[in-house]
């Protein structure tokens, strides 16, 4: 079973989540509106779940919230500040965003402490001190022992885990997860998503996932239903 | 950074090796093309100083050194020059020698400083006709003694003497009188290939070309290396030939490296995708890409050094022409090749690496 262990760093103390607002986004991809003036508002450390059926546009919602994607028209902001272009936002991504995606997407030649690693390359981080903060997420995720072992030998969960490690690597303010569950039996689902809960409490990040798992709106403080484009139900 | 690089280079050796061992039969090709053209360029440095001489006079327009015609009837107006303090004419017969092609057959003036200085280890000088006297490393070669007999173009030569002189081209060759190796040549009484020039020694080298050159127009003068490579016609047709070898390794190695270093991020597109979501930039994909490709050129470059100087080994005896020309490999001749490969990587990696950084991480992304 995946447990929450290990000690915050100073560092990570007070960092906080960040207020996301949506205004009137619109998107499509050529004749189809994937995207038809949508508006929510998450507030700084809260847990929001997106649900809706397939096609509803709730990945693309959260692309355009992480600036993988830019909106035809309307206003997202993070931290009060426009999310940049997709082809601007490095920084951004490097320093207010984690990515946790439905297939985990580990680089599977690489071993788990390496995959977490890969996030902290990025930033220049030095090679020792990538060791220390890869080896320090491993521990806080349960996953100590199996630092060496590559994505292959992990299970479903576990690879899950380390996904959501190298998404916290550099201690983001915003988590994004898409279909964090997806690929998951119900079991492992369910660990999974009590993880995310408990490192969104110990670290405060806001965390807006996208998912048609109910134990993932279970776990939310809002849940946004979004149907054909637009936001049909907040609970 | 690194060790994604070498993790990558490992994934797919099939695929790193076909590309590797392209590279490796370019760069092996331009290997031996080099240290061959630096032998032959030093076989024409040796061919200016025969018999010690301080230059070679040779007709201006021949092709090669060795296609030189001059008229003998310059002798004695070059001996009248008073910067020149000896001069004797010189007929270089090539492939004469059945048993091996490569072993020139010089005609002199057997009093001339050329065959004077010669020193005989057996024998002595060709006195009469259809005699000849060999260097010392033909005449081991060739299992020669005084006496026996030796073919020459078609004809039987006694061997009146072995000698040796110190400088190969001379030691791996053969001396008959001037007219016959005229004969041998095809040439009038009239004509010789060079003439090997002495210069007053109270007199500059360069001071007595400019005289030289002056009074004799049609002629050139050469007294280094330098100079008789530029003289000589074969050995900028390799040099071109080099040129030509490392454009086109250079083409194909480049297109072979663009093959798979693009085959490897189309392959790779979700996990370059995910690096730009986690906040790689597009200069840190493109090193990525970048080291990867250089990675692969230079496991090709390796080989193709190794490959290079075996072949450049192995070639001119090959060709039966071991006398006449010695593998030379320079520094910078290894260098140049190292050089060619780094840049084989780096153009190879042009355009996988605009690719990567065009790709749209969020379709990248997108399952299925």
């Amino acid at each position: 079973m995946l447990e929450v262990r290990g000690v915050q760093s100073p560092q990570e103390r007070g960092t906080g989540g960040v207020a996301v607002e949506v205004h009137d986004v619109v998107k499509s991809f050529g004749p189809i509106a994937a995207l038809r003036g949508i508006s929510l508002t998450v507030a700084p450390s809260e847990f929001v779940t997106i649900t809706g059926p397939s096609g509803s546009g709730k990945s693309t919602l959260l692309n355009m919230i992480g600036s993988l994607e830019r909106p035809d028209s309307g206003t997202i902001t993070v931290d009060g500040a426009p999310v940049p272009e997709p082809s601007e936002a490095v920084q951004f991504r490097r320093e207010m965003v984690g990515f946790v995606f439905q297939d985990h997407l580990l680089l599977p030649y690489i071993d788990a402490q390496s995959n977490i690693e890969t996030a902290l390359i990025a930033t220049g981080v030095g090679a020792k001190e990538r060791r220390e903060r890869s080896a320090e997420l491993l521990a806080e995720v349960g996953l100590s022992d199996r630092a060496s072992h590559l994505p292959a030998e992990l299970s479903g969960g576990q690879r899950q885990a380390v996904g959501l490690a190298r998404a916290l690597a550099n201690r983001p303010r915003l988590l994004l997860a898409d279909e964090p569950t997806g690929s998951l039996d119900s079991v492992s689902g369910r660990r999974a998503l009590e993880l995310l809960a408990t490192l969104r409490e110990r670290h405060g990040m806001t965390v807006i996932v996208v998912s048609h798992d109910p134990a993932a709106s279970e776990r939310a403080d809002r849940v946004f239903t979004l149907t054909d484009g637009v936001v049909q139900a907040t609970a | 950074m690194f060790s994604l690089i070498v993790a990558n280079v490992r994934r797919r050796v099939a695929r790193t090796a076909l590309t590797a061992g392209g590279i490796a039969v370019g760069v092996a090709s331009i290997v031996a093309l080099l240290s061959l053209s630096t032998g032959l360029d030093n076989t024409a440095g040796q061919l200016v100083h025969l018999g010690r001489a301080d230059l070679g006079l040779f007709q201006a327009d021949a092709g090669d050194p060795t296609s030189s015609v001059l008229p003998l009837s310059l002798l004695p107006r070059l001996l009248r020059t008073p910067e020149v303090v000896g001069a004797t004419p010189l007929q270089l017969v090539i492939s004469a020698v059945p048993k091996d092609p490569s072993a020139v057959v010089f005609g002199a003036e057997l009093n001339g400083f050329v065959a004077q200085r010669l020193v005989y280890t057996a024998g002595g000088a060709p006195s009469a006709a259809a005699h000849v006297a060999v260097g010392d490393q033909l005449a081991s070669q060739l299992h020669l003694h005084v006496g026996d007999t030796l073919k020459l173009g078609g004809r039987q030569f006694v061997v009146s003497g072995i000698y040796n002189s110190g400088i190969a081209f001379e030691d791996q060759g053969a001396i008959t009188s001037l007219r016959e190796a005229q004969i041998l040549d095809n040439r009038t009484p009239d004509e010789t290939t060079t003439i090997a020039v002495r210069i007053a020694p109270t007199v500059s080298l360069a001071k007595a070309t400019k005289e030289i050159l002056k009074q004799f127009p049609g002629v050139s003068a050469i007294s280094d290396t330098d100079e008789a490579i530029r003289a000589g016609a074969n050995t900028e047709l390799i040099s071109k030939a080099v040129l030509l070898i490392v454009v086109l390794a250079l083409i194909i190695g480049t297109l072979a490296v663009a093959n798979t270093m693009l085959a490897a991020v189309l392959e790779r597109r979700r996990e370059l995708a995910l690096l730009s979501t986690i906040g790689w930039s597009g200069p840190q994909l493109g090193t990525l890409v970048l080291g990867e490709a250089i990675a692969v050129s230079m496991i090709g470059t390796g080989f193709g050094l190794a490959l290079g100087v075996l072949f450049a080994g192995a070639l001119p005896p090959a060709l039966g022409l071991g006398n006449f020309i010695t593998p030379d490999q320079t520094a910078w001749g290894l260098g140049r090749a190292c050089l060619i490969g780094v840049a084989i990587g780096v153009l190879g990696a042009v355009y996988p690496i605009w690719r990567v950084t065009r790709t749209s991480s969020a379709r990248a992304l997108a399952p299925g």
